[in-house]
């Protein structure tokens, strides 16, 4: 433990299972760190009204950007079995923060994936849409400074349309615009450029119940095949027939209880471990898919499968099924189907076996196949040992009243 | 002022009034910290110039630049002679190493955004006028941490202020205020609208945001 702990004016306290650490709402100005146990935070999306779960990993803060910007807290806290957390002053979080540069630079990153999320989600409220090309908007720009007598503006903006887009579309207009207004000839464009048609994507809107999920890239793969998927479907179930399930069940019992890396907080004096280890990079992963960012997530865990020296099996395994979940969240649904079948083919005896079946069993709710994801739910529901998988799965099973 | 001179030797630049920052949609590899004068944030909405915010001296912009190389989310101008600290991506890691109260600054300006973009993402969800003004209201009585919510509350703010955060017009955001002053519901002043019961507005709005997702 570092001794900008014992120094400071930081507060350890031991909660009980089931502690309210603050509600949402609350005013406070202190800042959390989980030393041991578990957190999870829980809010409602406010704009689905879906009910989000947070957990939060040993090392992590917690409550910083309701105390660093003086607002209400936005979420519920609570522990989940006997927990330590270190309580800190605004000021004690700045002098840890002040010392551990790199701690800030992660959270600014968390940041700012959700500003612009959120970001993303106001314009769509406000009337943009989502599937836009940064080319041509720029260019958008430049024609309504041009067509509306601000001809310093729209010049700015042609510019830095033939800065970055020399082989746009409308290079040429840009520049036949940009000679006018350095020669004088400015004036206002005789011919209107016609909008971009809105959605050039007919097939994305059934993945969009999550509007943020949708990254402009998105769409090229999450269009929904049925043939392909099918065939994915099939890959599966070989799967199912020869791979002899129940073999798993003696050999799978520690992955869920796998405590998290205590060494976590001792390696940084305190907070976010630094993004270089590949185990640091799936953790890194996890958040950045926690904060509905998939794509950068996906980046993480190709970099990592790339990596030869990785070669903690249970990590790679982890890997995998993360990448599967992070393409079921993006709605490339066969893209998951892909990932989680190969992990299940090549690692049979993987403790994370059961976790990878959950996985799949999602895919199928997802694509609407109730009889796969009732099968492999059932499968996952009686797994041995009894854990917070086998009940995820008796909950799903309700929920969809199988 | 949070930074040395020799800051704005090395990094200073500066702009007439008029004059673009950057443009929205535009790749942003920079961000700015304004030394003097002011900016306009501004949006093309339906082919309309809105003006989002006003930025002054201390105040930072463009640092959605700093991690990632994403285009500009809006346009900035310059509202007035204006310099400004201009800060690449690149030497962000070298800057914040020599000005970890920068970092800092970063981190709580970053809290305060994400904050007002979900606050006024909340507001724009709503379906009705009086309901957003309602919201806004409580949004800035929030805001204020050393106001009583139960009693009436004092909030400086105007029509216009209002209407650009409930992403209506400035008329319809003045009838929703007017019926609300026939209800007997707010007062209103040039510079400031005194609301009687702000408690009422939270409970209102509350209860109609369970309702949307129910």
């Amino acid at each position: 433990m570092s001794d900008v702990i014992s120094g400071g004016g930081i507060r350890t306290r031991t909660y009980k299972s089931q502690a309210i650490v603050y509600f949402e709402g609350d005013k406070s100005e202190s800042i959390y760190i989980l030393k041991k146990g578990k957190v999870l935070l829980t809010y409602l999306r406010p704009e689905t009204g879906e009910e989000i779960k947070e957990e939060v990993r040993p090392g992590e803060f917690f409550g910083v950007k309701s105390a660093l910007g003086k607002y209400p807290r936005e979420e519920n806290a609570q522990t989940i079995g006997e927990t330590v957390i270190l309580i800190l002053s605004p000021v004690d979080f700045e002098r840890i923060v002040l010392s551990n540069i790199q701690v800030v630079k992660k959270m600014l990153r968390v940041f700012s994936n959700q500003l612009r999320r959120i970001g993303r989600a106001v314009r769509e409220v406000m009337g943009e849409t989502n599937s836009v090309d940064p080319a041509n908007e720029l260019y958008k720009i430049a024609d309504h400074y041009s067509g509306s007598g601000r001809p310093q503006q729209a010049l700015y903006a042609y510019k830095k349309y033939m800065e970055y887009y020399p082989d746009g579309k409308y290079a040429s207009n840009a520049m036949r615009m940009i000679r006018n207004i350095e020669s004088g000839n400015y004036q206002a464009p005789v011919v209107a450029v016609a909008d971009e048609p809105v959605m050039s994507r007919p097939s994305v809107s059934e993945s969009d119940d999550d509007f943020f999920a949708s990254e402009p890239s998105a769409g090229a793969g999450s269009s929904f095949d049925d043939e392909n998927v099918n065939s994915e479907f099939s890959d599966f179930d070989d799967y199912d027939d020869s791979g002899g399930l129940s073999d798993f069940g003696t050999e799978m019992d520690s992955f869920v209880s796998n405590s998290p890396d205590d060494g976590m907080m001792d390696d940084f004096g305190l907070g976010e471990p630094l993004s270089s280890s590949p185990e640091d990079k799936y953790n890194e992963a996890v958040a950045f898919r926690n904060n509905g960012d998939c794509t950068h997530a996906i980046k993480l865990l190709d970099e990592i499968k790339a990596d030869n020296s990785v070669s903690d099996p249970d990590l790679l395994h982890k890997v995998f099924i993360e990448t599967g979940r992070c393409k079921l969240e993006q709605g490339k649904l066969q893209e998951a189907l892909s990932e989680l079948s190969l992990f299940l083919k090549n690692y049979p005896r993987s403790p994370f076996v059961k976790e990878a079946l959950l996985e799949a069993g999602n895919v199928y709710l997802k694509a609407g196949s109730k009889d796969k994801a009732m099968a492999y739910l059932k499968k996952v529901a009686a797994m041995p040992p009894r854990d917070e998988l086998n009940q995820q799965a008796l909950a799903l099973l309700k929920q969809y009243k199988f | 002022m949070l930074l040395d001179d020799h800051f704005l030797e090395r990094f200073g630049v500066e702009y007439a009034p008029g004059e673009i920052i950057f443009c929205e949609y535009e790749p942003g590899h920079e961000f700015y910290l304004i030394h003097s004068g002011s900016v306009k944030i501004v949006k093309l909405i339906n082919n309309r110039e809105k003006i989002m915010d006003v930025m002054y001296a201390g105040d930072v912009f463009g640092e959605q630049a700093i991690l990632e190389a994403e285009p500009r989310s809006a346009t900035v101008i310059a509202a007035e002679p204006t310099k400004l600290l201009k800060f690449h991506r690149d030497n962000f890691d070298a800057l914040l190493q020599g000005n970890p109260q920068l970092a800092f600054k970063l981190l709580v300006i970053f809290s305060k955004r994400i904050y007002d973009a979900k606050r006024r993402l909340m507001i724009l969800l709503l379906n009705e006028p009086a309901l957003k003004v309602m919201d806004v209201l409580c949004m800035l009585a929030e805001a204020n941490t050393s106001v009583d919510l139960h009693s009436q509350v004092v909030l400086e703010t105007s029509v216009k202020d209002i209407s650009s955060w409930s992403g209506m017009s400035v008329e319809e955001t003045q009838n929703a205020l007017t019926h609300m002053v026939n209800l007997g519901k707010i007062e209103m002043y040039p510079e400031k609208i005194v609301v009687k019961n702000i408690l009422d507005f939270q409970r209102q709005v509350n209860s109609r945001r369970k309702q949307m997702f129910s």
